[in-house]
């Protein structure tokens, strides 16, 4: 089929075996691409209840039908994993430039086997593909990794890389490219680490196959043309996603140490004015994207300039306010220690976060932390703690496994405030004040990501205190969102610069030849999303209800400063969210898929052996 | 003094049909107290530019200056 190179790398990390696979048709028009070939292989291929760090796990690296067409932000790889920080179903997704080198290779997904004896490189050169020794590598920064393997391989090759913490499994470990972007979420790198699999470096010179060049040019300009004149773009251009953070500040949903406020005071010191004014040098954009919303920054410490992509948004929220930074230097800092080690800077930020309230709670003290003292506000903190998460040393060996295995160790109440759902950290929204976005938070598939609904829109439009069509709005959301990672598109330009899903409807068809209608590919995005909570239900005996809870602290505890300050949501008010949300769904009310729902989305096998996996 | 203020997309709804304001100041005055006035929901918009440069709510416009409001549609 079209839009698609056909083939399927599979590389046996433990015998060094490389097979070249075809594509099934069949799995394309059911599952489309990037999202959707992760959750139908790994649910089929993962044997049941394996270990997260050990060489039965697989990662995937996939593109979508999409990935390096001419559409805007073309350029998304998406990668998953049974994630270890969860041990559920793991998906993050990274911009630049890999998935089109690696479509122009040859390949639509490479599927990571066993575990490598030795540190390795997986090299692909077009048809060629070796797994080169990755000693030399071994202990090298993420970002130090691609500039060495660029300077070894060639500038062109396009490389995914780990850092220190994925070499050392930790469970928030990223994987990261180009430089500064990383697929942050679900600790991908640290399974990348356990494979003993410091990089993979691709480069292709094919050309992608288009099934209608004629259409698919003319539907790519349209869109281009369509952002090149929103008036939003100079915006991005300029800002980036640091635009966001004066207005979450503004409304109370901006993450203020440990999410006990939504509102912190300083945020004008971080925001993204002052990060253009005084370290910005060069704005920067993923593969065919009109927006280049990613910034170059340069600091200076200790006499050494030190560049670092960022602060975004979700940097500036969990690194910044949340650990009550105060100053942009100190926060890009922050962020390129996290780049380097290559830890997720969401996990990471609310990890010392949590320590800080922890210890100024007297929960824990300086025995517990070899002598420092936890203040939020103090950036010399926060840079030894990464450091001690990053390389897995003293309090850091338990902080990097993220906040609820910390609070399980440290007890005395501190679950209460372990800003977490499913084992995953919040990212930058808080939420007691906004129903829908913490519904979003809850249902997420993976854990406490924004990335399949980000609904604090729908909070404004349909009232902030109000639960009405709240659910609602989430379930459509993450049918529609999700979208964009099954494509291999960033979903950014339809967000910010209203480009219309129906375009990237006409493109998919015009790329691919297929025929497909917005409702199909909706109904295809739910299939996929009741098949992750599956994958969840079958990997975690006793899954339901109670998964989906928010942490104590937005049960019941008011928000304390800002413009929310007093407000909150009650047990009964969350309940009553997600009875709402699985009645919509057609689960039950301990979030189950009902076979008939599963039948319904041609999941039939999964509803006949549904009820085996809760029994077991 | 004079200041022009504008609101792109979603938010010509909170502005007359011209999809503007001119507004003559006496004094001085913050861009929040300006937008308070004329009901404008803070949270409605992601951004307000001067100049094609963003600025805060704190921000006081100056003689001739148009500030716009950049509609909120996604983030994060």
């Amino acid at each position: 089929m079209k839009g698609y190179t056909g083939m399927i790398l599979r590389v046996d990390l433990t015998t060094g075996k490389i097979n070249k696979e075809p594509l099934p048709e069949s799995l394309c028009r059911k599952y489309i691409g990037g999202r959707g070939f992760i959750a139908r292989i790994l649910f089929d291929e993962l044997p049941r209840h394996i270990e997260p760090l050990g060489p039965q796990n697989k990662v995937i690296v996939a593109t979508g039908p999409l990935s390096g067409q001419f559409v805007p932000s073309a350029g998304r790889t998406i990668l998953g994993t049974k994630s270890p920080a969860t041990r559920g179903y793991g998906e993050s997704n990274i911009g630049g430039h890999f998935a089109t080198e690696l479509k122009q290779a040859g390949y639509d997904l490479i599927i990571l086997e066993g575990q490598a004896e030795k540190p390795s490189i997986l090299h692909i050169k077009d048809g060629d593909v070796n797994l080169l020794s990755g000693q030399r590598y071994w202990g090298m920064g993420a970002i130090q990794t691609e500039r060495v393997l660029k300077d070894d391989l060639g500038e062109r090759y396009q490389c995914l890389t780990i850092g220190p913490a994925g070499e050392k499994e930790v469970p928030i470990a990223c994987v990261s490219h180009d430089f500064g972007r990383q697929a942050g979420r679900c600790g991908i790198g640290a399974v990348f680490g356990n494979k003993r699999l410091k990089a993979i470096a691709v480069i292709g010179t094919q050309d992608i196959p288009i099934a209608d060049f004629r259409s698919a040019l003319e539907v790519g300009k349209k869109m281009y043309q369509a952002c090149m004149s929103h008036h939003a773009l100079e915006l991005w251009q300029k800002y980036g996603t640091s635009s966001v953070v004066s207005w979450s500040n503004r409304i109370g949903t901006f993450p203020t140490r440990n999410f006990q406020s939504g509102h912190f005071s300083s945020f004008t010191n971080i925001s993204g004015i002052v990060m253009r004014e005084r370290i910005v040098v060069k704005d920067k954009g993923c593969f065919a994207c009109p927006m280049a919303c990613g910034k170059y920054s340069r600091i200076h410490r200790e006499d050494k300039k030190i560049y670092v992509e960022g602060p975004e948004y979700e940097t500036a929220a969990l690194l910044g306010g949340n650990c009550g930074l105060s100053n942009i230097e100190d926060l890009a800092y922050a962020n390129y220690l996290c780049d380097e080690l290559g830890l997720d800077t969401i996990s990471a930020g609310s990890a010392v976060a949590f320590a800080m309230e922890c210890f100024e709670r007297g929960i824990i003290g300086v025995r517990e932390t070899e002598g420092l003292v936890l203040r939020f506000g103090e950036s010399e903190i926060v840079f030894k703690l990464l450091e001690k998460m990053g390389r897995r040393e003293g309090i850091g060996d338990l902080l990097c496994q993220g906040v609820k295995a910390t609070a399980r160790v440290w007890g005395k109440g501190s679950e209460h405030f372990a800003m977490e759902v499913k084992g995953l950290e919040i990212s930058g929204y808080e939420s007691r004040n906004a129903p829908a976005m913490m519904l979003s938070y809850m249902t997420s598939d993976i854990g406490a990501h924004h990335r399949p609904s980000w609904a604090v829109t729908a909070d404004i439009t349909l009232g902030r205190n109000s639960l009405e069509g709240k659910a609602q709005r989430v379930v459509e959301l993450q049918h529609l969102r999700p979208l964009f990672d099954v494509l291999g598109v960033c979903r950014l330009p339809w967000i910010e610069l209203d480009i219309s899903p129906s375009l990237y409807v006409k493109a998919l068809n015009a790329c691919t030849g297929m025929d497909k209608t917005i409702e199909e590919l909706l109904e295809i995005s739910e299939r996929i999303w009741n098949l992750t909570r599956l994958f969840n239900i079958r990997e975690n005996p006793g899954y339901g209800r109670h998964c989906d809870y928010p942490p104590g602290r937005w049960m019941g505890e008011p928000v304390q400063t800002g413009p929310t300050r007093g407000k909150t949501l009650s047990r009964d008010q969350v309940d009553h969210l997600l009875d709402e949300y699985y009645k919509l769904r057609g689960w039950d009310e301990n979030g189950i898929p009902l076979p008939e729902t599963l039948e319904q989305f041609g999941l039939f096998q999964e509803a006949k052996e549904i009820g085996s996996w809760k029994s077991d | 003094m004079e200041i022009r203020l504008e609101g792109l997309g979603p938010l010509k709804d909170y502005f007359p049909p011209e999809g503007h304001h001119s507004l003559f100041l006496e004094e001085a005055r913050s861009l929040r107290d300006i937008l308070e006035e004329l009901k404008i929901p803070l949270e409605a918009f992601l951004a307000a530019t001067c100049e094609d440069k963003v600025v805060e709510l704190d921000y006081h416009p100056r003689d001739g200056e148009t500030i716009r409001l950049i509609p909120l549609v996604g983030g994060g």
